[in-house]
């Protein structure tokens, strides 16, 4: 009898500092509101001297563009009067979130004065009378409009403190329990849609995801519902609110890659199948394609790290179809994440026919690879010969040109030459030829069809046939290390002059100073490569040091002169 | 719909999954069997996460070789069902099995998340394994693991256990 009475006592204790925390709270905000909003208050007199201007003019003392003149002087109307509104709802949402992590706090430190049942009573009511007051402000009392939403984000949150709460009663165990994201994530949902809280719409988008993550680690399965629930719900829910699907697309994206990480790779592709067909569905809306194409490039690693034959051979055909939909779409960032995926995929590829090879045993092919691949990438760029694409003919080359050129300037050091005896690299030996065959046909064709009748065009040319033809003899006859090493040496250096010719030929300072920029490094790569082992280091960095600066004083004076020059 | 109809359906929904919730749990401290589970020692430093205590039992730890089995299939993340027998005032292991079992046995539902190949031991946890406690009070609790702390566990007849409370050699242990 005397337990009942002290908790019950104790009840209403509780609910009133509660009650009165909430009530200051609400005062608080509402003294803030009152207060930015203060410009309608005629603190300067502004107000005054817009009802007289507007009077001189009515009264043809002085025009109206005089009017707005003097107006425009005295900065009005002022201009961080827009921008308010969204700072109080800021504000009033942070706030909520406070409160809510300290009501969260409270529940978590085991208060043992009160019982639990009275400790659940408690929480209950104010979840529910924090969800009835926000609907209430938002709704029914008119003005308090911010105030009535930051109340619903609170309840929101309250939600999630009483289920804490119920959990820790029953003990149930923190570490792998999903089912408490679900049921915090679920019945929020109506309050995001009906209410049109956006924050509570994020709220539940994040514990969508938690549990995801929550339920892949603890139950070491897929989690398909995942996908479903966001391309089923939360998308839909979305509307054309911007950060509402953007996050969703973005936790898509989060899901893939752990669903990378775990192997699941079923999963990863069923994203990405998602997001294409809402691409489609949303009639061409880029965002979408930009995640399918993201999620597609994650599960061609998923499927070659956890590797399921014969299937992901086969990947290149959706990887087709989405630079089909990039192309119709002009979609520039698909078309950068599509022409990554494409490099991983195809090295991925190459790499699995290799079973238990060491990647540093293949290196070299594995460099010479690169270089071709980056060839026939900057072929592809150059086939974009029509107006249509312009843009993307800039990506496909300067994916090309920084691939084949990274590759090359590693290739130019002896140590990244060398290879061991009774390695096997075949398959990038014959990938090698393949790709080196595709691209010199591609340049017959060029030359045949007359397609290259610009000089900067010849540069181009030369320069990408030097390459194939230089790698590919590298890779026929690996045995001759110091030949090899010499060979890529010439081409890196060929590499540069003939980016400065091509950037002087096509006026580009870019591309010029590209040029000198490989010139430098070459050079001082060379002097460290060469030299460090033969002078005595004091010497050594003394003649470098002098090198150095004479002939960076040299070449930045031609550099100018010659920048002037193509600016002119 | 009128916004005013939505507020009172969300909040009906609200509390129904509350009272479901709690109704879940309820009805397993209610109908359940009350056991009694011994602890053993836990790596020291796995200590005090937060708010709560790491428990560690007898039946965490399952050795094939001893305890009659009806399968040999040690997937991670299997459910397997363990029967449990009286002796003395603690419950131990009796019989671990494939399927729900249809009889009177008192048994909890439980997940492999481990299998030693070499001593052929099964890591078993239950959702019994977290004992909240007021704060700062962790330490005294750590340290009686092992040493004669039991756990009153109720298990209900689908084999779902929720904690009741903390004995010491056979007596009620109330925190102080």
């Amino acid at each position: 009898m005397w337990s009942i009475l002290r908790n019950s006592l104790l009840y209403f204790l509780g609910l009133l500092i509660l009650v009165s925390v909430v009530h200051f709270l609400i005062t608080m905000i509402i003294l803030v509101i009152k207060k930015t909003s203060g410009h309608v208050k005629d603190k300067t007199g502004l107000l005054w001297l817009k009802k007289e201007i507007l009077h001189w003019k009515d009264k043809e003392v002085i025009s109206s563009e005089q009017a707005d003149n003097i107006l425009k002087i005295y900065d009005y109307p002022p201009k961080e009067g827009i921008k308010r509104g969204s700072l109080i709802r800021v504000l009033s949402t942070i706030g909520a979130v406070l409160l809510g992590v300290g009501v969260i706090l409270f529940v978590a430190s085991n208060w043992r004065e009160i019982s639990a049942a009275v400790k659940t009573i408690m929480l209950i009511s104010v979840t529910l009378g924090t969800l009835y007051l926000g609907y209430y402000f938002s709704y029914e009392k008119k003005g308090l409009v911010m105030l009535g939403k930051s109340l619903l984000f609170l309840a929101a949150i309250f939600w999630g403190a009483t289920l804490a709460l119920i959990g820790q009663i029953y003990h149930l165990p923190t570490s792998g329990n999903w089912v408490i994201f679900l049921l915090w994530a679920f019945p929020i949902l109506p309050v995001a849609f009906f209410f049109e809280s956006t924050p509570v719409f994020l709220l539940s988008s994040g514990l969508f995801l938690t549990w995801n993550i929550f339920f892949m680690v603890s139950q070491g399965v897929a989690n398909y519902y995942y996908p479903l629930i966001v391309f089923l719900i939360l998308l839909p829910l979305s509307g054309e609110k911007q950060v509402k699907y953007l996050t969703n697309i973005a936790a898509l994206i989060v899901a893939s890659f752990l669903g990378l990480i775990y192997g699941y790779d079923w999963l990863v592709l069923m994203i990405s199948l998602g997001l294409t067909g809402y691409y489609f569905y949303k009639k061409g809306s880029q965002i979408y394609l930009i995640g399918s194409c993201l999620s597609f490039a994650l599960w061609i690693i998923s499927v070659f790290i956890h590797p399921k034959p014969p299937a992901y051979y086969l990947f290149f055909i959706p990887l087709l179809f989405l630079f089909y939909l990039t192309y119709k779409d002009k979609s520039k960032v698909s078309l950068w994440i599509n022409i990554a995926g494409a490099i991983v995929g195809v090295n991925l590829l190459t790499f699995s026919f290799l079973k238990q090879t060491a990647f540093y045993q293949i290196r070299m092919p594995f460099l010479i690879f690169q270089v071709l691949l980056g060839v026939i990438l900057y072929l592809i760029g150059m086939a974009h010969l029509s107006e249509k694409y312009p843009s993307f003919n800039k990506t496909f080359r300067t994916f090309g040109f920084i691939l084949a050129l990274g590759a090359t300037y590693l290739l130019s050091f002896q140590g990244l030459l060398t290879i061991q005896p009774l390695v096997n690299y075949n398959a990038y030996l014959v990938g090698s030829f393949i790709l080196g065959a595709i691209g010199l046909l591609i340049l017959a064709f060029y030359i045949l069809k007359k397609l290259i009748t610009l000089s900067h065009k010849i540069y181009e040319i030369i320069l990408l046939f030097l390459l194939i033809a230089g790698s590919l003899s590298v890779l026929s006859r690996p045995e001759y290390t110091l030949t090899n090493t010499v060979i890529m040496n010439i081409l890196l250096l060929l590499f540069s002059l003939i980016t400065i010719l091509y950037g002087f030929e096509v006026r580009s300072v870019m591309v010029f100073n590209m040029g000198i920029l490989i010139f430098v490094g070459f050079v001082i790569t060379r002097y460290f490569d060469i030299l460090w082992g033969l002078l005595d280091r004091s010497l050594f960095f003394m003649i470098g040091g002098l090198l150095l600066i004479l002939s960076s004083i040299f070449l930045e004076k031609k550099r100018r002169s010659i920048v002037k020059e193509i600016e002119k | 719909m009128k916004k005013r109809t939505v507020v009172f359906l969300i909040l009906g929904l609200w509390l129904l999954t509350a009272l479901a919730v709690i109704g879940f749990n309820q009805y397993t401290v209610l109908t359940g069997t009350r056991v009694l589970l011994k602890t053993v020692p836990i790596d020291p430093r796995d200590v005090l996460r937060g708010d709560y205590v790491i428990l560690r039992y007898e039946i965490n730890r399952l050795d094939t070789n001893k305890i009659p089995l009806d399968f040999d299939n040690f997937a991670v993340g299997k459910k397997i069902f363990l029967i449990l027998k009286k002796e003395n005032i603690y419950w131990i292991p009796a019989e671990i099995r494939n399927n729900k079992p249809e009889g009177d046995e008192v048994f909890l539902t439980g997940q492999i998340i481990w299998f030693y190949n070499d001593t052929r031991n099964l890591e078993v946890v239950y959702g019994i394994e977290n004992y909240f406690i007021p704060e700062g009070k962790g330490r005294q609790i750590e340290e009686l693991r092992g040493q004669g702390l039991g756990v009153e566990v109720s298990i209900d007849k689908n084999g779902r256990g929720v904690i009741i409370q903390l004995y010491l050699n056979g007596e009620k242990f109330i925190i102080e």
